[in-house]
Parts: structure tokens; C-alpha cells; sequence
């Protein structure tokens, strides 16, 4: 509920930038991009108001009541899986496709394990770098598409 | 808890071997790659990029070429498509790109002197990027619906004179060669026209042959292939079309402009004097080749041999006229 | 019909089914791959024609074209993602199969509806495709405008949950596809001057951004079988039980393949729209429209039968005009003028063998498909529900990255992906979901292109307002429009009407079950 709140301004937020930015532009290419910026306006601003009456407060509780049934998400491996996704994208061109892949494969497999034992982390491992190569062969060599090289491979 | 700093052991043990293996054979490649700048180009596969999308007729002719560059440079030519923005996508990436000539880009004019004129940023300058060759030409040719009350040129200016904005002409997106086509034609006429873009040369076909415009500014292909519903009133040529030859140019008729989109080969700025020139060896063998001129007449290209030297005064040829027309229209 | 019989045998050759059967599996397994459209497969797989002759080429290509549009439902089904914009509307129902343990169910109902859908696309290319490809050049801008807005009356049948954060997504969605290269002027819009921003969001990362990050991070939460795999279960007469419900439906099969073939007909359009389109149909003529998006059989096979129905479909126009009717198509146009086969009159005269070869292969790559597609639809389910989460996470992230910077060589197109992901999963946090934003983003550039197109052509006819509202196909596509929007209300007063009815009579409702 307050996420929605929340949501609803940052999209007004967005409509309106998308508004003004727009008035820069010619005629022609102005148009569509403002009926949509106020149309999202408009929607979000009903999201907001309606998120103050009573059945949507009682439907976010419900949610609430849904959610917590469960098991207890893994922030802290979403966190840290978010960031070696952010840092394997960066590193593509740096480091090559290869490289950057097998490392960031290595550093998901510690963060996600959920067993000590070794051999079972071993195999996933082993299962991930023989899948990256096998995939970069597929494309490079078969299809022939140029996937970054960087300074490794 | 044995058990778990094992695992840690591993995970350490794993890393350290990757990264030793990475360095090897990152090392492998550096050593493979500067043995090879020492050789004679090309010592390597090239990479021939199409700015545009697969199955357009740039693509078709590089497929067309690549055996012969294969044989005239002796190495592999691998073509990939890089399309977007009207082709600054992949004319960006090349002006930042490597000058080892090993990444060489397909060159269309119109779009690669308009864009940088027209838009804030485009990514690169025309001079940015250093002509190879010229090797092709796709007139631009006007026509209207076969049953159309228009028969020449002439009748379809005047009702434009006496009716400014009211013939609607279809034709393949803004910044074009057909966009630059009808400005010219507009400019030098003195009439209005309403240019309706687009997305491609196939749906502007569609618009066409459906009624949905009275004119249509076309790829010389398109008006062969569908000269039967259509009456075809000027090309864009210098002199008569070999594949059209009962249609008058729109320079016979008084207009003195050619439109058309000419096709060649490009590579960044800075690349060393020796590799254009073999390069433009290379594209000039396949060029001349009569099997290949053959083939891309019938689908209705025009072929030229233009080296690097001419290809680039065409091009300065070209920024002169189109920056007047631009300018002229209020379109700068 | 000398040609026609040619045509049979030269089909029958053992050659050319084998190598239909190859493109058919080559298709299946790059389109299953997040990212690889149809038009990649076929575009990556030209250059390996070249040496060949027309024929095998051809044969070649059609068999990946229909495999791969099929393949994409298996990322859909297996791990949410559309492997090709095609399947987008398999995902609504097929991921919901496979998250209960019914992957291979999907699959085995994909497949079967994917092969009829293919098989009556085929029989309008053969049977009617000259007058289709007349009628479909009726469809101008105007006509493509209200195509698209009637698009976007989907919109309340894939968010259920909140149709306004349903409407807000498709409203962000048309908005990021105005990034880019404007239609008429050409101006560059909310580019900030950037190069990466000129190109515009790209279907395609946004797609598999939006679809698959979420996911993976959604997987990684919920730890979700880390890394022992579940015993996989084989159900037994599961292909005759499953054959016996899609037949049991008959008119969902013929409707949702007419409606692909018809949007695939329409150039431009193409089999992303279809699927998506049957899909919205399906569920407003549904007896049980509460089942949809639960893992509802009837969606997905409205969605695949569709979107191998387009595949027939935008050849109708691509052969007979040389105007492909789908991006798939503009590919294979480039291979048969490689040929030295023009599109047209041609095709038909000088060449029929060849063209008639072409399409029967099709119909054996529609045969070909259904063991094949079992086959490998068995071992996939069978491969990722049994990989860990700790490779799989990863494994899926890798393949997004490469599909994503495959599709334009471009780096810039992994950030792309990148960013939409998090969007998604931001907005997956606040219950927005990525099938809206994508429609918007798919429908939004036709869109704008239809209106500003249709306003040009008003203004030189005189007749700036009229020219939406005049012309036939357009007021039809105007009233399907209204009736789609007022579709909730309508439903809900049926509702109501049966309820009323049922507490009327003493008897109790019995709800059918079924135990498969």
C-alpha cells in the first residue's frame, strides 16, 4: 500500500518529466509521447487515491498474510546476486565474455549454496564452466556471432 | 563446521585456479593477437558490419561479396548486423571502434551525411569514418497507382502547384534517400508534397499498393517487381535506367537532381594508408567481377568501381548539395 | 498441376525430410534459447545455405522458422521467459503449469497446438493466398492505428489482479518505446544526447529483461530447491490424456489459428501480436476465465496455435508481393532474392516447384514438429526442472546476456537488459507485471506510427478527424475496441445473470473435475 504510494508518485514524477521534455519536439513527435505522459498521469494519481480506500487496505493485508506464510525470502542472496549481476554485466568487454562469466558463475554458486559439502558445490561449479564454454563455443565458433572479447577471452 | 571450511577452501581453491587458467589464456590470445598485428594485413578474419537489418539489400549484396573477399584478402570474412538508428548505430561503434581495419562497415549515403546534420548528437561525423569503396547504387525512382489520372511528371508537379500538400508520397523513413528525394524534388519544383515515412521499403510498398497514398518514391527493385500496377514517371539516375529504359530521368525532365542510394564500404578514420588500399584492392577484384555484376543487375542495382580517393569526393560532393537542400527546406 | 505433383516427391526425398526435420530441431533448440528470436535462427543460419541448392535451402529455413517460433514456449513454460516475443502469452499459463510440476504438460500441449496452428496456417498459404495478400494491403495506417489500440484492450485480461496497475504498465511501456528515432520527423526523443539512448529500447533485452531477471532473483528468494534436484515423474498416458483435452476443444483450435494467421497476414504485424491477441480472445470466450493465468490449458494452446498459425501467415504475403508479413519473413526474403527468387507472379510460374515445395515442407515441418517437439520438450523439462538453483540462476543470467548482445551486437543492449530487469523486479515488488509493459513497448511504436501516418494522409485529403472513422476495417477494429473494454462490465453482469440463475434452481452446482 505504501509501496503503491510510493510507485504512483515516481511514475507521476515520470509523466511529468516525459511532458516537459516533450515540448521541446516538433509537432509530429510531440503528440504521442504527451497523451501517454498524461495518461500515466492520470493513472497513477488514481492508484494513488485509490490506495486510501478501505478495500485496498484490506487486500494489502491479505497480501501481507500471504507472503508471510511462506518461508522467509533470501534478501541477503538477492542483495549480493544483484550485485554480481550488476559487476558481470560491467565486466563483459573488460574482461571477455568467458572470463567474466566463469567468475561471476563461481561467485553465484558460493552465494547460493545452501550445503557445506564440497562436492556438491564442486559439481555445480564444474557443471556451470563446462555449460558457459560450451555456450560461448556454440555462439562464436557455430553461429559465429562476435561475443565481447575483452582482454581475456 | 569441518565440513563448511572445506567449502570455503574449495570455493578459494576454485577462484584461484580460474583466474590462473583466465590469465593463460588471456595471455594466449594477447600473444596470438600482437603476433599478428607484426604480419601483413589481414592476418585475421575481418568482420563486415551491416549497419541494417538481415535480408535488406545491403545484407544481400555483402552475402553476395563475401566469397570473393574471402578470396581476394585470404581470410575469413565474418558478416554481422548491427542495426539501429537508422545505421548510426553501427557507424558510432565503428568511428570509436579499432583502426586495425579488421571491423570494416557497410556505407549508405544518404543516411550517414544527413544524420550528423540533423541530429544534436549522432554518435559520429561523416568524417569520422574513412570511404573505401563504392561499388553500388539503388535508384530512386517516382511513380503512381497504374490507374492513376497522372501520366507524367509534369501533370503530377502542376496539380501539386495549384494543390500544395495534397498528393500524399510513400516512401522508406525520415533522413533518407527517398525522405532527401522528395525535399529535392519539392526544392527545385517549387511544389508541396506530403511525404508520409515508412518503417521500411517493404511496408511503404504496402501503403502504396494498397491506395493508401497517391505516389510513391521506390527502390528501382520494387518498381520493377511491381511495374504492372504502377505508372513509373521519373528515376533518379543519370542516364536511363538499364533495367527501366522507357523511363525518363528527372534530369531529361528538367529537375536536375539524382536520388538514389548509394552503397559502399567504410572504415574508421585512422586506419593506416596500406590496409584501405588493400582493402579497396579486395572490394575492387569482387566489383569488377562479371558474375557479380550480373547477379546484382538482375535484382536491380546499379554497379559502379569507384576507389577510395573518387568515393571520398563523391562524398564531400554530396554534404555541399544536401546541406543546401536542408538549408533551403528549414529542415538545418 | 505438373508442378504441384513435383513438388510432392521432391518434398518426399529423403534428403529434404531430413533436412526439414534438422531445421526443425535447429529452430526448436535456438528459439527455446532466451533472447534468439525466430528472425536470429533463420538470419544466423543463411550463411549456411549459400553453397546449397534453392530447395534445400528453403526447406532448411522454413523448418527453422516454424521450430524455432514453436521453441520459444519452452523458456516460456520452463522459466518464464518468452524465448521469442511469440510465446509472451504462453508464459501467462505455462510457467504457472511448471511451477505446479506440470512442465511436460505444457510442453506436450504447446506442441500439439503449436503443430495444428502450423498446419492451418499452412492451408491458407496454399489455398488462398493470393486473395489474402490483396486483402491485406487494405490495412493502412488508420487501419494499424485501431489494431493496435484494440492491442491494448488486452491489457484488462493479463492483469486480472489490478487493471489499473495493468493500465500504468502499458502506459510506461508505450512511453519507453517512444525512446529513440521519431516516425515523421525524425527527431531524436528523450535520447539526452546520449548514442546508447538514439537506438531506442530494443524489443528484445527490454523483453528478456523484464521477464527473466525478476525470475531468477524471485528464484534465488524463495530458495527455491537449491541444489537437489526433484526426482522428475513421468505420468503415464499423460500424451493420450492430453491429446484427448486440446481435441476436446476444437473451435479454441480453429479460433486461436485463424486469428494467427490473420494478424500474421498483416505485414507488419506478426506473430508476437497473435499470440497475444488469441490469447485475449480465448479467455473472454472461456467458460472458466478464472483458470486463466492459474495454468490454464486453453491458454496456452491459444497462444501457440496462434503464433505457428503467423508463421503460415506472413509468408502469404511475403510470396506473393515480396511484403513480409512478419520480421522472421524479411529474413527468409533476403535468402530466396540470394536465390534469385523474386517474390510475385514469379514464384508461382517460373518457379512453382520450387514454391510449392517450399510449403509442403512447411506442413511436413508441422508434422515433424510434433514428435520431435515431445521429444525434445521431454528432455529439456527433464534437464531444468533437474538443474539446481545454483546453476540454474546463473545459467539462465548468462544466457540472457549473451541473447541480449546477440540480437545487435551491442554492449549497449546488455545494459538495456540490465536496467528493464530491475524495473521489473522493482515492479514486481509493487505488483506491476513485465506482460503489459511489453505490450505497450510492442504495440507503442505501431501505434504512434498509425496515428501520425493516418494524420498526414488527413491532412492532405482534407479530412483530418474523418479519416479514423470512415473506413470499414477501421470502424469494425473501433467496435471490437469498445467491446473489448467493456468486457469486465459485461462478463461480471453474465456473472451475476448465471449466479442467479443456478441460486434459482435447487440444484447444487457441480463443478466439473477432471483428475489429470
Amino acid at each position: 500500500m505504501i509501496k503503491d504510494r510510493i510507485a504512483a508518485l515516481v511514475l507521476v514524477g515520470v509523466g511529468v518529466f516525459a511532458w516537459i521534455e516533450a515540448q521541446r519536439y516538433g509537432p509530429m513527435s510531440r503528440l504521442f509521447p504527451q497523451v501517454v505522459a498524461v495518461a500515466l498521469v492520470v493513472l497513477s494519481l488514481f492508484l494513488f487515491a485509490s490506495s486510501f480506500s478501505a478495500r485496498s487496505r484490506r487486500a494489502a493485508a491479505e497480501r501481507q498474510a500471504e507472503s508471510s506464510e511462506g518461508e522467509r525470502p533470501d534478501v541477503r542472496g538477492v542483495l549480493l546476486s544483484l550485485l554480481v549481476i550488476v559487476a558481470w554485466t560491467l565486466l563483459l568487454e573488460v574482461l571477455g565474455v568467458w572470463t567474466s562469466s566463469v567468475i561471476a558463475f563461481v561467485a553465484l554458486v558460493i552465494i547460493l549454496r545452501s550445503t557445506e559439502r564440497a562436492a556438491v558445490v564442486w559439481r555445480s561449479v564444474a557443471l556451470g564452466v563446462v555449460l558457459v564454454t560450451g555456450f560461448v563455443l556454440l555462439f562464436r565458433v557455430v553461429l559465429r556471432v562476435p561475443l565481447p572479447e575483452g582482454v581475456l577471452w | 563446521m569441518g565440513s563448511y571450511s572445506r567449502f570455503r577452501r574449495a570455493g578459494r581453491l576454485a577462484c584461484a585456479m580460474l583466474v590462473v587458467v583466465g590469465m593463460l589464456v588471456g595471455a594466449g590470445a594477447l600473444f596470438a593477437r600482437g603476433a599478428g598485428e607484426d604480419a601483413e594485413y589481414p592476418s585475421r578474419a575481418v568482420t563486415y558490419v551491416i549497419p541494417f537489418d538481415a535480408g535488406g539489400q545491403s545484407d544481400i549484396t555483402a552475402q553476395y561479396q563475401r566469397e570473393g573477399l574471402e578470396r581476394a584478402l585470404g581470410v575469413d570474412v565474418v558478416i554481422r548486423h548491427q542495426a539501429g538508428g537508422g545505421g548510426a548505430l553501427a557507424w558510432s561503434a565503428l568511428a570509436r571502434g579499432s583502426t586495425d581495419g579488421y571491423t570494416i562497415s557497410g556505407n549508405n549515403i544518404p543516411h550517414i551525411i544527413i544524420q550528423p546534420l540533423v541530429r544534436e548528437n549522432a554518435g559520429y561525423e561523416t568524417e569520422d569514418l574513412r570511404p573505401v569503396y563504392l561499388f553500388q547504387t539503388t535508384p530512386i525512382g517516382l511513380a503512381v497507382a497504374a490507374n492513376s489520372p497522372f501520366d507524367t511528371l509534369d501533370e503530377l508537379i502542376e496539380h501539386a502547384r495549384a494543390n500544395p500538400g495534397q498528393i500524399t508520397v510513400s516512401g522508406s523513413g525520415t533522413h533518407t534517400g527517398h525522405h532527401l528525394a522528395i525535399m529535392q524534388l519539392q526544392y527545385l519544383s517549387g511544389t508541396q508534397f506530403t511525404y508520409i515515412p515508412a518503417t521500411g521499403a517493404a511496408p511503404s510498398v504496402a501503403n502504396f499498393l494498397g491506395g493508401h497514398t497517391q505516389a510513391i518514391l521506390g527502390n528501382s527493385d520494387d518498381l520493377v517487381q511491381h511495374r504492372d500496377a504502377m505508372k513509373i514517371l521519373a528515376i533518379g539516375t543519370t542516364e536511363r535506367f538499364h533495367a527501366l529504359p522507357d523511363v525518363p530521368t528527372f534530369i531529361e525532365l528538367g529537375y536536375d537532381f539524382t536520388a538514389g542510394i548509394d552503397r559502399g564500404v567504410t572504415v574508421a578514420r585512422d586506419t593506416p594508408e596500406e590496409v584501405v588500399r588493400r582493402l579497396e584492392a579486395a572490394f575492387d577484384a569482387v566489383s569488377r567481377d562479371p558474375d557479380f555484376i550480373a547477379r546484382m543487375e538482375a535484382l536491380g542495382f546499379e554497379q559502379h568501381q569507384i576507389g577510395a580517393d573518387e568515393f571520398a569526393a563523391h562524398i564531400e560532393r554530396k554534404t555541399r548539395e544536401i546541406t543546401t537542400v536542408l538549408r533551403e527546406l528549414g529542415e538545418l | 498441376m505438373p508442378s504441384l505433383l513435383e513438388a510432392l516427391l521432391t518434398v518426399g526425398h529423403p534428403v529434404n525430410l531430413m533436412l526439414v526435420a534438422l531445421g526443425v530441431g535447429a529452430g526448436i533448440v535456438v528459439g527455446a534459447l532466451p533472447g534468439l528470436t525466430a528472425t536470429m535462427a533463420i538470419a544466423l543460419l543463411v550463411p549456411f545455405t549459400f553453397g546449397m541448392n534453392v530447395v534445400h535451402a528453403l526447406v532448411l529455413l522454413g523448418g527453422i522458422y516454424c521450430g524455432a517460433i514453436y521453441g520459444g514456449s519452452y523458456a516460456a513454460i520452463l522459466i518464464n521467459t518468452p524465448g521469442t516475443p511469440a510465446a509472451i502469452a504462453t508464459t501467462f499459463d505455462g510457467f504457472a503449469l511448471a511451477k505446479k510440476g506440470h512442465a511436460y504438460r505444457a510442453i506436450v500441449v504447446a506442441t500439439i497446438a503449436s503443430a495444428i496452428g502450423g498446419l492451418v496456417g499452412v492451408a491458407f498459404l496454399l489455398f488462398l493466398a493470393p486473395p489474402l495478400a490483396r486483402a491485406s494491403l487494405q490495412f493502412g495506417p488508420p487501419e494499424f492505428f485501431w489494431l493496435t489500440v484494440f492491442g491494448l484492450t488486452i491489457i484488462a485480461t493479463i492483469s486480472p489482479r489490478s487493471t489499473v496497475k495493468g493500465l500504468i504498465g502499458g502506459a510506461l511501456g508505450l512511453l519507453i518505446g517512444t525512446i529513440g528515432i521519431a516516425p515523421v520527423d525524425g527527431r531524436v526523443r528523450y535520447a539526452f544526447r546520449t548514442i546508447a539512448l538514439q537506438n531506442g529500447i530494443t524489443l528484445i533485452p527490454a523483453l528478456i529483461g523484464l521477464f527473466c531477471l525478476p525470475e531468477i532473483l524471485d528464484m534465488i528468494a524463495s530458495r527455491f530447491h537449491r541444489e537437489t534436484a526433484i526426482p522428475y515423474r513421468p505420468q503415464r498416458h499423460m500424451l493420450r490424456r492430453v491429446w484427448r483435452l486440446v481435441a476436446r476443444k476444437p473451435w479454441l483450435l480453429l479460433r486461436s489459428s485463424v486469428i494467427g494467421t490473420v494478424i500474421g497476414i498483416i505485414p507488419g504485424a506478426g506473430a508476437n501480436i497473435a499470440g497475444m491477441v488469441s490469447y485475449n480472445e480465448a479467455v473472454r470466450v472461456s467458460r472458466k476465465p478464472h483458470e486463466f493465468g492459474e495454468g490454464s490449458l486453453e491458454g496456452i494452446t491459444a497462444s501457440e496455435a496462434a503464433n505457428n498459425a503467423g508463421v503460415g501467415g506472413s509468408l502469404v504475403p511475403l510470396l506473393t508481393l515480396g511484403i513480409p508479413g512478419a520480421p522472421p519473413a524479411a529474413v527468409l526474403l533476403g535468402a530466396l532474392l540470394l536465390k534469385g527468387m523474386r517474390p510475385g507472379a514469379e514464384l508461382f510460374t517460373v518457379h512453382a516447384s520450387v514454391t510449392y515445395t517450399f510449403m509442403f515442407s512447411l506442413v511436413v515441418a508441422n508434422i515433424v514438429l510434433l514428435p520431435l517437439g515431445i521429444l525434445l520438450g521431454k528432455g529439456a523439462s527433464k534437464v531444468v526442472t533437474g538443474l539446481p538453483t545454483t546453476v540454474l540462476a546463473p545459467l539462465v543470467f548468462f544466457l540472457s546476456v549473451i541473447g541480449a548482445f546477440a540480437i545487435q551486437n551491442n554492449v549497449g543492449d546488455v545494459y538495456v537488459m540490465l536496467a528493464m530487469g530491475l524495473v521489473g523486479f522493482l515492479g514486481r515488488r509493487v505488483g506491476f507485471q513485465p506482460g503489459p509493459i511489453v505490450l505497450g513497448l510492442i504495440l507503442g511504436a505501431m501505434c504512434e506510427q498509425g496515428l501520425v501516418q493516418s494524420m498526414l494522409m488527413g491532412r492532405a485529403a482534407g479530412t483530418p478527424v474523418a479519416i479514423f472513422f470512415t473506413r470499414p476495417i477501421s470502424i469494425v477494429l473501433i467496435a471490437l475496441t469498445v467491446l473489448s473494454a467493456l468486457w469486465p462490465v459485461l462478463a461480471r453482469v453474465r456473472q451475476r445473470h448465471t449466479r442467479d440463475e443456478a441460486a434459482a434452481h435447487i440444484h447444487p452446482i457441480v463443478e466439473e473435475k477432471r483428475d489429470d
